[in-house]
C-alpha cells in the first residue's frame, strides 16, 4: 500500500480535512509535525517529529525513516512547510516543486525579483531596512504604499500607507511586529494564549521588508494545481469585499467568479498566474494565487506553493464529491491523475474578521446564522478565553461561514446575512491599554 | 472497473433479505461490557498517561453494540492537532489492544475547549 507523508504544522487550520482525506484514501498515512505527538511512542511508523526550520536535517530524518517504511509522496498542508516539503521530496527523489523555487514562493523580495525579471504583471517594489532613516525612506517611496513583511501569512503586517506620516506609523508598527514574531528583547506578547506556541517558517533576518506600489482595483483569487508546470485552474474566487487598506483582512470569497469568461477575463488571470508560477519555478502540486484586476491588466499580488488557506477548502468539491485535500493527496501519489472538474453550484466562505482586541467569551446567534437559507455551516475556530488581536498584529480569524445557493449573488447575500446575525461577545482591555489602533 | 463488481456485488446483496453483517461475525464481537473493560484497560495504561504531558484526556463515554464514543478533554478539548492524535494514537491503540472494535467516535464538543494545547493561526 502506498505511504503518504503530511507535513502537518501543530499550527495549521487544515489537519482535520487532510487526516480525513488520507485516511478515506485507504493509504497508509505518516503525519510529521514540528512538536511530538503524546502518542508518538504508541505508533511510531505514523506519529514523526521534523524540525521545519532545518530542512536538510528534516529530509535527512525521513530519508531514514523510508528504508524501512517506503514513502511514495510528501504533502506540505500549508506555506509553512513549503520549503521543508521541496527539501524532502527531493531526498527521496519524488517528483515536486525545486527547493529553490519553494524557498522563491516563501519570500516576497525573491518572489517580486523573479516576477520582475519574467516579465510577469506585479507591483513596484523596493526592498526596506528597518535600520534606514524612516523620514528618509519615506521621501523616497510614493504614495500610496503597502507597507508588507517578507514572510508572514494572512495580511499580517500588511499596512497601507497614503503620506510620510501614514508611512512612518506603518513602518513603525511593522517592526514591532516583526519584533514579536521573531521573540526578540522588548517584544510584547500579541499573537493569543496558545499553551504551546511553535514559530515555523520564519526567515531568520527579520531587518527588511517589502515597500510596494498600492494597486487599485477588485482582488481575485485563483486555486490551481501544477502538474509538470502546466497549470488546472481549479477555482476562480471573487472577493466582494474591497481590499483597499489599511489593512488587507480577507473576508468573503465566492465561486465561481462573475468576471467574463472571454480573453480580458478569467482566461487572461489563469496566464497570469501561470506565467507568475513559472516564473518562481514552481512546476507540482497545489498553488493559491491572488491577483488584483488593474485598469490594465490583471497584476500578480503573490502566488503561493499551498492551497487555499483556512477552513475555506471546504467551499469546494470535485467530481463526485472529492475534497480538495483528496485531490491534492491523489496528484502527490500519481503524476497521471488528472484532477475532476469543481461541481457547478455557486458556493463561497466568510472568514469571521476579529474586529477588536480583547478576550473572546462567547458568541450568541449561531443558531440564526445557521438558519440562513444557503448557509451550509458556522464554524467558530476561536475558543472561549482566547485572547483576540486583529490585523495588522494578528493572524487569526473567529470563525468561518459556509454558504452553496444557485447564483454567486446568493452565496455572499446568504453569507453576509449569516454574518449580521452572530454577535461576539468580547471582553475588551480598557482603552488606557489598547495596543491595538485600527487606524493606519 | 473494481469499483463496478464491488457495487454490483452489494447492489445484489441488498435486493436479498440477508442481514449486511452475518450472526456469525456479530458473535465473534466481544459483548459491550467486555469491549468496554478493554478500552478502558487501553485508555488507563497506554493513552492517558501519556497526553497528561499535554494536559490531556481522552474518556470513554459509551459503548454501544462495538461501537466506540470518547471525549476528548483538557488540552485536547478544541486542540488543532485533536484529530491526529485521535486518528493515529487513541484509535490505532485501541484496534491493536481490543479486537472487534467497530467504528470509534469522538463525541467531544471541540468548541467549547478553553485551552487547546495547540490552536490553528495562519494560513
Amino acid at each position: 500500500m502506498p505511504r503518504v507523508l503530511l507535513l502537518l504544522p501543530t499550527t495549521t487550520y487544515r489537519t482535520e480535512a487532510f487526516v480525513a482525506a488520507a485516511s478515506g484514501l485507504g493509504v497508509d498515512v505518516t503525519v510529521a509535525s514540528e512538536q511530538p505527538n503524546a502518542l508518538a511512542r504508541l505508533n511510531p511508523t505514523a506519529l514523526l517529529t521534523l524540525d521545519f526550520n532545518d530542512p536538510q536535517k528534516a529530509a535527512q530524518r525521513v530519508v531514514e525513516f523510508s528504508a524501512t517504511h517506503p514513502i511514495d509522496a510528501v504533502v506540505p498542508v500549508d506555506s509553512q512547510v513549503v520549503v521543508v516539503g521541496a527539501a524532502i521530496s527531493a531526498a527521496l527523489g519524488l517528483r515536486h516543486n525545486s527547493v529553490t523555487s519553494a524557498t522563491a514562493a516563501q519570500d516576497k523580495h525573491h518572489m517580486r525579483q523573479q516576477f520582475k525579471l519574467a516579465g510577469v504583471p506585479s507591483p513596484k517594489f523596493t526592498l526596506c531596512s528597518l535600520q534606514e532613516d524612516r523620514a528618509a525612506l519615506g521621501h523616497r517611496v510614493d504614495f500610496p504604499c503597502v507597507v508588507k513583511p517578507l514572510s508572514l501569512a494572512a495580511s499580517q503586517g500588511v499596512i497601507r500607507a497614503d503620506d510620510q506620516g501614514q508611512f512612518i506609523r506603518a513602518v513603525n508598527r511593522l517592526d514591532a511586529i516583526l519584533k514579536r514574531e521573531h521573540g526578540m528583547p522588548g517584544a510584547t506578547e500579541t499573537s493569543g494564549n496558545a499553551s504551546a506556541s511553535s514559530q515555523v517558517g520564519l526567515p531568520t533576518s527579520s531587518e527588511e521588508f517589502l515597500v510596494e506600489q498600492f494597486v487599485d482595483g477588485p482582488e481575485v483569487a485563483l486555486e490551481g494545481m501544477l502538474t509538470r508546470g502546466e497549470l488546472s485552474v481549479l477555482a476562480l474566487f471573487d472577493k466582494p469585499d474591497p481590499l483597499d487598506g489599511p489593512f488587507f483582512e480577507e473576508t468573503i470569497y465566492v465561486t465561481p467568479s462573475r468576471l467574463p469568461t472571454e480573453t480580458r477575463g478569467q482566461i487572461q488571470i489563469a496566464r497570469c498566474a501561470e506565467q507568475a508560477a513559472r516564473a518562481l519555478g514552481l512546476t507540482e502540486g497545489p498553488v493559491h494565487a491572488e491577483l488584483r484586476l488593474a485598469k490594465d491588466g490583471p497584476t500578480v499580488i503573490e502566488v503561493n506553493a499551498r492551497s487555499i488557506g483556512g477552513l475555506c477548502s471546504r467551499t469546494l468539491r470535485f467530481g463526485t464529491g472529492m475534497s480538495l485535500e483528496e485531490l491534492i493527496i491523489r496528484c502527490a501519489l500519481d503524476g497521471e491523475f488528472e484532477p475532476p472538474e469543481r461541481q457547478c453550484q455557486a458556493t463561497g466562505v466568510m472568514m469571521i474578521p476579529t474586529a477588536c482586541a480583547g478576550r473572546f467569551i462567547e458568541v450568541h446567534g449561531l443558531d440564526e446564522a445557521r438558519a440562513v437559507s444557503g448557509v451550509e455551516g458556522v464554524t467558530i475556530s476561536a475558543h472561549p478565553g482566547q485572547q483576540l488581536v486583529p490585523l495588522p498584529e494578528g493572524s487569526r480569524y473567529l470563525g468561518f461561514i459556509f454558504a452553496q445557493a444557485d447564483s454567486p449573488e446568493s452565496v455572499e447575500t446568504a453569507l453576509r446575512e449569516s454574518y449580521a446575525r452572530l454577535e461576539f461577545k468580547i471582553e475588551t482591555p480598557p482603552l488606557s491599554q489598547t495596543t491595538f489602533d485600527r487606524t493606519p | 472497473m473494481i469499483g463496478k463488481t464491488i457495487g454490483a456485488s452489494i447492489r445484489a446483496h441488498l435486493s436479498t433479505d440477508d442481514p449486511a453483517v452475518s450472526d456469525a461475525a456479530w458473535e465473534s464481537v466481544p459483548s459491550s461490557d467486555e469491549l468496554r473493560e478493554q478500552v478502558q484497560h487501553v485508555l488507563d495504561t497506554d493513552i492517558n498517561p501519556s497526553v497528561a504531558a499535554h494536559g490531556g484526556v481522552v474518556r470513554l463515554i459509551d459503548v454501544k453494540d462495538n461501537q466506540v464514543f470518547i471525549q476528548m478533554g483538557g488540552g485536547y478539548q478544541g486542540c488543532g492537532q485533536a484529530d491526529v492524535t485521535l486518528k493515529f494514537g487513541v484509535e490505532n491503540s485501541i484496534r491493536a489492544a481490543v479486537p472487534g472494535v467497530g467504528v470509534i467516535l469522538d463525541v467531544t464538543d471541540h468548541a467549547s475547549g478553553r485551552n487547546p494545547y495547540f490552536t490553528p493561526s495562519t494560513k
